[in-house]
């Protein structure tokens, strides 16, 4: 699938020297203030924040699919409830009637999370190899509805469409992530769940974005490109399409898994309620594609801004609303920050569209002169 | 045996409001190549239209005045936005309309709040007894009418200034556009029919028959169902749209007899998933060949 | 150790339609062999079951000792053979030197975690073959442009780039799919320049496509020419050009007499 919202510099055109370590620097600065953060803001807003890096794993791994490997996929949300359920399901404790569990440690079972939900992109490798383009989109929708009718029989499993189940508490050797153990304090701060949270999805949302930097500038990022732009030219050369392909997805998936993982950690309960509109719903999968489209296709840098408008924008604004007193009414016809959020991300995809294809990337790499080789070109199609 | 038969024609009645969803679908498809996701929203809004307006111009003006708005609509969708677009891609729109459905979702459906209305029928709610065989008013109503749009599309289609047009520039947008064919009158007109036939599924779908409740975002979720019909025909044959709306609703009556309700959504997008590996172009779809 | 290669009785179907009937000919090692014809000839339908694209219906093709009618087209590229497309199928989004590599991929490994996890092998490697790449677009003249995207290049440039990934391949049979396309004479020239260096220089065979006869005269040691799918003469430029056959079926039986 190749289109003028896809066409776009990605990771190959290289800055002048000086540019380089100035983007190095605004990194890195921006790694210490999220390292400081938790000693500045309260709970409500590092759970905010929480939420746009989870959407920021999500996004990366669609953004790698979509925008690198040029395959559409309306999938991620099934993938997001394949991870959660199987975290809870592995982590899970033993002994529940209700649910099944096996009571790995959380680590692993994240790890093994992540690595069920690539077989399961793997998984439906034959499909995205034999359809392209809309008709893959079409049929990655597919896997949403019947994910969750699948988790909403699965009750054991997921603990049913009405209750749901709780995710174990997140561990690393023992060290707790939850409100339990031994009682910490930085610099006067006292370090509770939502504080080590925190630094765990942080952390997880650096590797995740580490990995992706280094994918897309080597040499599968490139084998990924070229199968977007000209499949037969990249058989060609050597690329397998249909083994690119399917890694394209499986690589996806597993971010979406992680991603799940961060979901139902977030939200401290995994529960597969509706395919319309839900935790796990089309509704899920647009937004992430939203991001991904927002942010600029196959952009990483870009796929991080976009969860942050996506998924951060409505926590902000409920935060805001609370503090503002905006967002007042409630019940019918409420604009509701969730709501208002919507029309804000629609409208950006709108406006990207029509105005700048190639997202927030492109604009940011207009303002940084990345263009600089050809002043006054904005960017090949 | 009467059972199935049941299913089976209730299911003709379903499928046939699909099929005016996916034929719409198809034929924005065919003369822009765009996949329109906001064909959902173009059913939700003629049905807000009609239930807003109801009580003041009775059922039939209501359903009048949905059906031309849900077209009007449609047409200003085309040419606001997706004619404004420099790109005219089919990709990047195909994306821009997935930003449409969802502003125009979500405001519909906060204007909707909790109360599920009914659109209302014109005829007789009873349903309609043949031998052992118990079939759905509503679903009768939606075959017949279906029936003459299909036919008057078709034949429009085949002779129609309009329709040679739009298979002309179907077949080669630039040949068509050299022989003097207006390709935005085209598009437009296409958009406006689409808009059009969403405006008269809506009739069907918001009612006790059919879905057992008022408009409301499952409205939208129903109207889906669009796509799936559309795919497995084919995407660039509106014959293929018409078959796969008629599919996709008996699948969706026997799976929720047979199987289970809850699982009847899921078997649409499960069969049309069955066709595609088989036949990824779908039924009646031409084959994609790229030149290399 | 540059092999032979050789179209035995190449046969390719569509449906109704024969694109290639019966097609044989020769490309010696290190030779510069054209294949020319007219329109619709199936010049083009040659190459890519030369390059795995299309099956054959019938017939084989040997690159030295080995069969390799039917392989994936993947698999060529290992093979070392190297393409450069009609209409330059490139990546207008990604650099020049970006595209260049994806030649380099047979001749590399590393998946997703090698490239993510930046490990030393594989950074090394990258280095390793970006440096190769750079020199073979140097060789080309266009070394200058390793960093521009592609789309903002004009059509000239374009064509080089395409050979140039072509090259990376380290091909043992270069494939050149109409490279004067769309060029006017002074380019064409430094084109047949190019093609020339290239050949002298790596001394490995090429198969050009080309309707350009002045290019095609002036540089191709063998010359094949199809017509409605048939080989119709085989032999150097002037033996060809002197054939009655190829002039009738070039401008119509009554050029011919």
């Amino acid at each position: 699938m190749s289109s003028a919202v896809m066409d776009k510099p990605v990771a190959a055109v290289t800055a002048p020297k000086r540019l380089r370590w100035l983007r190095i620097l605004a990194w890195l600065v921006l790694l210490v203030v999220l390292l400081a953060l938790p000693l500045y803001l309260d709970a409500s807003w590092l759970k905010a924040g929480e939420y746009a890096m989870v959407g920021a794993v999500g996004a990366i791994g669609l953004t790698l699919l979509v925008g690198q490997a040029g395959q559409l996929s309306l999938a991620h949300a099934f993938f997001l409830l394949a991870g959660g359920t199987a975290y809870c399901v592995l982590a899970g404790p033993t002994k529940d009637e209700r649910v099944l569990g096996f009571g790995l440690d959380p680590l692993l079972s994240l790890v093994l999370a992540v690595a069920f939900t690539a077989l399961l992109g793997l998984a439906f490798a034959p499909v995205s190899g034999r359809l392209r383009g809309i008709y893959l989109g079409v049929a990655s929708l597919s896997l949403v509805f019947l994910g969750l009718y699948f988790g909403q029989s699965a009750s054991t499993l997921t603990g049913g469409t009405s209750t749901g189940r709780e995710p174990a508490a997140f561990e690393l050797f023992g060290f707790p992530f939850d409100n339990t153990g031994p009682r910490i304090e930085i610099l006067g701060v006292p370090f509770r769940q939502a504080e080590k949270s925190w630094y765990l999805f942080l952390a997880l949302t650096i590797i995740a974005l580490v990995l992706a930097w280094g994918a897309v500038k080597g040499r599968i990022g490139r084998s990924w490109r070229a199968v977007r732009d000209n499949e037969a030219s990249a058989a060609v050369m050597g690329v397998n399409v249909a083994r690119a392909k399917a890694g394209a997805f499986a690589i996806s998936s597993a971010y979406a898994g992680l991603a799940g993982v961060m979901t139902v950690l977030w939200y401290d309960i995994l529960k597969p309620d509706e395919s319309e509109y839900g935790t796990y719903g089309i509704n899920v999968s647009i937004a992430y594609l939203a991001m991904v489209i927002i942010g600029g296709l196959g952009s990483v840098g870009g796929a991080l801004v976009g969860a942050l408008i996506v998924n951060g924008l409505p926590q902000v604004l409920a935060l805001y609303s609370t503090q503002a007193g905006l967002f007042t009414q409630s019940g019918e016809g409420a604009f509701t920050p969730v709501l208002v959020s919507i029309f804000i991300y629609g409208a950006a995809i709108i406006l990207v569209v029509l105005f700048e294809p190639g997202g927030l990337a492109a604009i940011g790499r207009r303002i940084t002169g990345f263009s600089r080789k050809n002043p006054g070109k904005e960017g090949p199609r | 045996m009467s059972t199935f038969l049941q299913l089976v024609v209730n299911g003709l009645g379903k499928g046939a409001v699909y099929a005016l969803l996916a034929l719409g679908f198809v034929i924005i498809f065919k003369s822009t190549e765009v996949i329109n996701f906001a064909h959902g929203s173009l059913v939700l809004f003629g049905g807000y239209i009609v239930v807003v307006t109801r009580d003041a111009l009775g059922w039939a003006g209501a359903s009048v005045l949905g059906i031309v708005t849900a077209g009007l609509l449609a047409l200003v969708i085309e040419r606001l936005l997706l004619s404004r677009s420099r790109l005219a891609d089919p990709a990047s729109l195909a994306l821009l309309t997935i930003g449409v459905d969802v502003i125009v979702t979500e405001e519909i459906v906060r204007r909707i709040g909790v109360s599920v209305p009914f659109i209302g029928e014109a005829w007789d709610a009873n349903p309609v007894r043949i031998g052992e065989i118990t079939l759905f008013r509503t679903h009768l109503v939606a075959l017949g009418v279906a029936a003459v749009l299909i036919t008057a599309f078709y034949l429009a289609f085949k002779y129609s200034n309009w329709g040679i047009a739009m298979r002309a520039q179907a077949e080669n947008r630039e040949a068509a556009a050299l022989m003097g064919i207006r390709s935005s009158r085209v598009t437009a007109t296409a958009w406006l029919v689409a808009g059009l036939l969403a405006g008269v599924a809506v009739l069907f779908i918001a009612t006790q028959d059919f879905s057992g409740s008022g408009l409301s975002r499952g409205t939208h979720s129903i109207a889906l169902a669009a796509f799936p019909a559309a795919i497995l025909g084919g995407l660039d044959s509106t014959a293929g749209a018409v078959v796969g709306g008629l599919v996709v609703g008996i699948a969706e009556a026997l799976s929720a007899q047979y199987i289970s309700f809850d699982f009847s959504k899921s078997a649409v997008f499960l069969v049309m998933l069955v066709v595609l590996v088989i036949r990824p172009s779908g039924l009646f779809g031409t084959r994609e060949s790229t030149r290399v | 150790m540059i092999p032979e290669l050789r179209v035995e009785n190449l046969t390719l179907r569509f449906g109704g339609l024969t694109a290639l009937d019966g097609v044989s000919f020769t490309v010696k090692p290190g030779a510069l062999h054209a294949l020319i014809g007219p329109n619709g000839a199936g010049k083009s339908s040659c190459f890519n079951v030369i390059s795995g694209l299309y099956r054959a219906s019938e017939g084989r093709v040997l690159l030295g000792e080995e069969d390799i009618t039917g392989l994936r087209a993947h698999k060529l590229a290992r093979l070392r053979i190297g393409r450069a497309f009609q209409n330059a199928a490139l990546s207008p989004g990604s650099s020049v030197l970006d595209n260049v590599m994806l030649g380099r991929h047979a001749l590399t490994s590393g998946g997703f975690l090698a490239a993510g996890l930046r490990l030393p092998w594989a950074t090394r490697q990258e280095r390793r073959h970006a440096q190769r790449a750079l020199e073979i677009c140097e060789f080309l003249g266009i070394g200058h442009l390793a960093h521009t995207p592609v789309g903002a290049l004009p059509y000239g440039a374009i064509k080089r780039v395409d050979i140039a990934r072509a090259l990376a391949v380290e091909p043992v049979l270069l494939l050149l799919d109409e490279p004067a396309a769309g060029m006017n004479a002074g380019e064409t020239a430094d084109l047949a320049t190019t093609i020339e260096d290239v050949r002298a220089e790596l001394g490995i065979s090429i198969l050009l496509v080309e309707h350009d006869m002045g290019l095609v005269m002036g540089i191709a040691d063998r010359v094949t020419v199809l017509d409605f799918g048939r080989r119709i003469a085989d032999g150097t430029p002037a033996e060809v050009q002197a054939d009655p056959e190829v002039v009738k079926a070039y401008l119509g039986t009554e050029a011919a007499t």
